[in-house]
């Protein structure tokens, strides 16, 4: 693929000096959605987290390029202004910062200019039904006191405000029960269109992707990439589970 | 005088950590003010035009001030000016410094505070009081229509209310309390005195700001504040204008009293600038039924020993404290709280936040006190703490003492510093490292600012945006 | 020996009126050494000798809990300082145990120092008895010292006469992942003074230390725990548990001192007082001293009578309030017991405290 919006070569991450992640090589291009599944520990939170610059983790060797640009040594701030977004897994509470401040802040650093409030609330509203979230939460603490399921959809809240132009979604839909992944899933389809913007969706389940549409999926078992194939490819893990690739997952620390 | 170098900035000497060691010789570096005498003392009376009882109530002070000890804990006050002291309330002193020797750090506060040019010499201490007169005529006079007495406290020893005063002035915080409570017995000088008729309910907050044109104000003020019977009133001190004099103390009493049903809510932003010594002693009584908020923002001061006290005399009488200290570079501030349950039923609730960045100490100290009788009662402290680097201290010291069994104390402290992970969060959405470290310290505040009115929550927030990035 | 001072001082002080920074304490009488015997055969993997020698210097100026100004009390057991070493490697399952009996009018002075080197682990319990209505005095020093990688329990259980004074002191320091734990059960004599100094100079040593103490009639307990982080990544982990009635009077004193240089470093204090008469006095200051940005200290306390909600319910099993009051009275000093790896010395506690309620 020329002019991959990400480009992920041949990346070595370690955490705490412990290696997690060995050679992974990955590209997704503008507007395309790709799966990340795989069992417990395979190291798919570090992938989202490294390409977000989470300063615990090391980039041993490889490149990682968003847009053209080598972005190691770019601080976390400069990336999502570039265009990234990560969902995170287990979302912080952060006491004191009422949840809509929190998103014009956010908005305003990205774009530089000063949101105008009516615009502002009234697409606030609009995503807040969309997700099915009492407006009562915008003006609550980032998080605090908020259901796994409402931490969620709060991180799809800032997705759909901020607009990236490539979002990581790290386990969206874990914790969640049936209606509320329906409600997430709702809200992540409302962005691929809206936005075109290329999704990377890490999970280990599949109920979140039953009515997305999935350009890749690839399987990462122990650090390593065993398997890259099409949409069709998250049916077959449904039906047989990791197991055929669990024999396949390299584990050894390549020099 | 305090040393500035080069630059024009406040220096300040460096802090002695060992500071809980146990007490050193008193003569080795503390002395009493040779320069305040019963003369001194006497002629400042008099140029007050003291009625007699109070003549001699700061004589009798001034006798307890010499008797009494420092405490053998608590920051390092060797440094204190004493000298000036007596040289301060001597009658008719030119001691008013000049504007060109404030400290350079100080002007710029008020720059970027925004604070009006007119009022920043008479922050600065610096005489040519800006024509605050107006406001606090205007002031009274609409308080006066709601049947609130609001006056300075001078006129007020011979007003219609002289006897009412004569009975409470420093019958709370007595000039034995401690050796600063008796120099301000002996040396007090301005302040308000406020007085709320039964069932009366201001509707407005009432602001000491107004009164900071008194000589001496500031630096030995006292506050006297009744509210009778079933009232209400809200009372705002200070500002987050940093308040600089030469004479380096900040010994001023603030006196509560709550009756029954009553409420009061006390809400203080302290901003000394960085060479005061802050001494003040704030004190409420409340009564059956009554209850009293104190709110309280500690920014300034090099030096700040500041407990304010809650009396719970009656049933069901009930206090709250809701304060944050922000202990930056040079300050050692030594803040918290006091409840003591004299009464049955009675309830208290402490809530902090300290702090300390770029070498400050913040000490968070407090006690809480059951007496026998106060059977039913409830006490609940909760301190949180946050360090932002390892130059700086933080020390959290909460005293509980309980004398009876049917009571529900409960105490829970935290320290610790900003969350990486918090910051992670913040800063994949944008955020700048330096803006998300201080949102989240706004956000740690948050519990304080949300009690203040919006204008000064908006100042304390700005305060704290300002001490983040070091330029205060 | 003629004393008058102050022990069980703590690292920071407050308001004098509050009477909290310290315990007044005076004696003057005879102090006799009395040897801390091994009862039965010491384990395999530990040696054991009546007095350490010359290797006590090397923890003369460890720190402990009641303090320098206890040291002159602790001299008389010069010469009867036991020392109970644990040999590398050593995993010794059997606890070492020692019995101090004391007898009516006694006045003894015991030390130890107990010492595990690297990668091993030994338990000691010291247990104190006499007759229920003894009169006496008993101070004894416990250091403890846990090599690299090192584990030692230390169980102390005081069951004395309802005329005892005692001074439990105690002092431990550990090397690079050294783990120390110190379980305390005091239910016995008229006044004790427990203290417990732990110092975390190495890098992921821990320490973690569990009280529970049952304190009726005119009992006073007097305590001062203090843990001193200076290693990175150490850990602390304090819980104090009682109950308090009749005229009982408790004093506790826990302190958290992150020194600068522990990133890393955790700590956690937690109390739990129960109130049941209305003459107990109950003082508690729990203090954390922070000099160092990346640690995470927390406190807690829990102060008061039996909740409504616990007492509704156990009525509604048909508990009466009195027998309820017993019965989480007694937890408290169960749950610790718990911790203690010696089913014989476990029942004399439970046995103490059933007769301590008997009489109701």
């Amino acid at each position: 693929m020329s002019n991959p919006l990400l480009d992920v070569q041949h990346i070595s991450v370690s955490i705490d000096e412990k290696k997690v992640l060995h050679d992974v090589s990955l590209q997704i291009g503008k507007g395309e959605t790709h799966v990340l599944m795989g069992p417990n520990g395979a190291g798919k939170s570090t992938l989202g987290n490294m390409l977000m610059g989470n300063p615990v983790y090391h980039l041993d060797s490889g490149k990682i390029f968003f847009d053209g640009k080598d972005i190691d040594g770019e601080k976390t701030d400069q990336r999502a202004k570039d265009g990234m977004f990560l969902s995170f897994q287990n979302p912080l509470e952060v006491p004191g910062i009422p949840l809509e401040t929190f998103i014009r802040s956010s908005l305003q650093q990205r774009t530089g200019e000063h949101i105008k409030l009516f615009q502002f609330q009234k697409d606030l509203k609009a995503a807040m039904q969309l997700l099915n979230m009492d407006p009562s939460y915008a003006s609550r603490d980032l998080n605090v006191g908020f259901s796994g399921g409402e931490r969620k959809k709060s991180e799809i809240l800032q997705l759909l405000m901020l607009n990236p132009s490539f979002a990581v979604l790290d386990e969206t839909d874990s914790g969640l029960d049936v209606d509320a992944v329906r409600t997430v899933s709702k809200g992540i389809e409302e962005y691929q269109k809206k936005r075109d913007g290329a999704l990377l969706i890490i999970t280990h389940s599949t109920k979140i992707l039953e009515s997305l549409h999935v350009d890749f999926t690839h399987v990462l078992v122990k650090g390593t990439i065993v398997k890259t194939g099409d949409g069709s490819l998250v049916q077959e893990i449904n039906e047989h589970g990791f197991e055929q690739f669990l024999e396949t997952g390299g584990s050894e620390a390549h020099e | 005088m305090s040393d500035t170098n080069d630059s024009g900035r406040t220096q300040v000497n460096d802090i002695d950590r060992s500071i809980y060691d146990f007490r050193y010789d008193e003569k080795d570096f503390y002395r009493n003010d040779p320069g305040l005498t019963e003369e001194i003392v006497s002629k400042l009376s008099d140029d007050k035009h003291d009625p007699a009882w109070m003549k001699e109530f700061r004589l009798k002070s001034l006798a307890v001030y010499n008797e009494l000890k420092l405490t053998d804990w608590g920051p390092d006050i060797s440094d204190l000016h004493m000298e000036h002291i007596a040289t301060y309330v001597r009658p008719n002193t030119k001691m008013q410094g000049d504007w060109k020797d404030v400290p350079k750090d100080i002007k710029d506060t008020f720059e970027k505070l925004g604070i009006p040019e007119a009022e920043r010499t008479s922050l600065a201490g610096v005489g040519a009081q800006y024509d605050s007169e107006l406001v606090y005529h205007n002031v009274r006079d609409e308080v006066a229509k709601q049947g609130v007495v609001y006056t300075d406290f001078e006129s007020a020893l011979w007003g219609p209310y002289a006897d009412m005063i004569r009975e409470h002035f420093m019958h709370l915080v007595t000039p034995r309390d401690h050796k600063f409570a008796a120099l301000h017995g002996a040396v007090w000088s301005g302040g308000s005195f406020v007085y709320v008729p039964k069932g009366v309910h201001l509707t407005f907050p009432l602001q000491s700001y107004f009164r900071l044109n008194a000589k001496g104000a500031g630096q030995f003020e006292h506050t006297l504040i009744i509210v009778d019977e079933g009232a209400d009133l809200h009372f705002i001190e200070g500002c987050s204008a940093p308040k600089y004099n030469v004479a380096n103390i900040h010994a001023g009493c603030v006196e509560l009293y709550v009756a029954k049903n009553a409420h009061l809510r006390y809400s203080t932003i302290e901003n000394w600038s960085k060479n005061m010594y802050n001494l003040n002693t704030k004190r409420a009584k409340v009564e059956e039924g009554g209850s009293i908020e104190w709110v309280s923002g500690s920014f300034g001061s090099h030096v700040s020993y500041l407990y304010p006290e809650s009396d719970l005399v009656g049933e069901r009488a009930r206090a709250e404290f809701t304060g944050i200290t922000f202990a930056g570079s040079g300050q050692n501030l030594d803040t918290g709280a006091k409840m003591v349950h004299k009464a049955p039923h009675t309830t208290s609730v402490i809530t902090t936040k300290s702090i300390s960045k770029g070498g400050g100490i913040s000490t968070y100290r407090s006690a809480v006190y059951i007496a026998k009788n106060a059977v039913g009662s409830k006490a609940s402290v909760s301190c949180q703490s946050l360090m932002l680097d390892s130059k700086s201290r933080s020390d959290t010291i909460p005293a509980m003492e309980v004398f009876t069994d049917d009571v529900d104390v409960g105490h829970e402290a935290k320290i610790g510093r900003i969350s990486n992970e918090a910051v992670f969060y913040l800063m994949s959405r944008g955020i700048s490292e330096e803006e998300a470290r201080s949102m989240i310290v706004s956000g740690f505040a948050n519990p304080v600012s949300k009690e203040l009115p919006l204008e000064y929550a908006v100042e304390m927030n700005n305060l704290i945006r300002l001490e983040m990035k070091g330029t205060l | 020996m003629n004393i008058d001072t102050t022990i069980n001082n703590i690292p920071a002080l407050t308001w004098n009126w509050l009477k909290i920074n310290n315990a007044p304490f005076s004696y003057s009488a005879a102090l006799n050494a009395a040897d801390s015997t091994v009862k039965g055969t010491v384990p395999e993997g530990v040696s054991y000798t009546a007095d350490a020698g010359a290797e006590a210097d090397a923890y003369r100026n460890s720190e402990t809990g009641a303090g320098k100004n206890t040291d002159s009390i602790f001299a008389a057991a010069a010469g009867h300082t036991a020392l109970i070493k644990a040999e590398k490697n050593a995993h010794v399952s059997t606890p070492v145990r020692i019995n101090f009996t004391q007898d009516d009018r006694s006045s003894t002075v015991s030390a130890q120092i107990i010492r595990a080197e690297e990668g091993s682990s030994i338990t000691v319990i010291l247990v104190y008895t006499s007759e229920g209505q003894a009169s006496g005095f008993q101070a004894v020093r416990t250091i403890c010292s846990a090599g690299k990688n090192a584990y030692i329990h230390l169980v102390k259980v005081q069951l004395l006469g309802s005329s005892f004074t005692q001074i439990d002191d105690t002092g431990t320091v550990c090397e690079e992942g050294g783990r120390v734990e110190v379980t305390q059960i005091i239910l016995g004599g008229k006044e004790t003074y427990a203290g417990v100094a732990a110092a975390l100079p190495a890098y992921q040593s821990s320490f973690k230390s569990d009280t529970a103490y049952l304190c009726t009639g005119g009992q006073k307990l007097d305590m001062n725990y203090v843990v001193r982080h200076t290693g990175r990544k150490t850990d602390s982990k304090m819980s104090v548990k009682g109950t308090l009635r009749d005229t009982a009077a408790k004093t506790y004193r826990g302190s958290i001192d992150f020194k600068n240089g522990c990133s890393g470093a955790t700590g956690n204090e937690q109390e739990e007082t129960l109130l049941l008469s209305p003459a107990v006095v109950n003082k508690s200051i729990p203090l954390i001293l922070c000099d160092e940005e990346d640690v995470a200290g927390e406190h807690g306390a829990t102060i008061g009578r039996l909740g409504e909600d616990t007492l509704f319910y156990m009525q509604s099993r048909g508990i009466s309030k009195k027998a309820a009051e017993q019965i989480m009275a007694r937890a408290k000093v169960a749950g610790t017991a718990s911790l203690i790896p010696d089913e014989t010395v476990v029942t004399m506690i439970l046995t103490y405290l059933d007769k301590a309620f008997a009489h109701e």
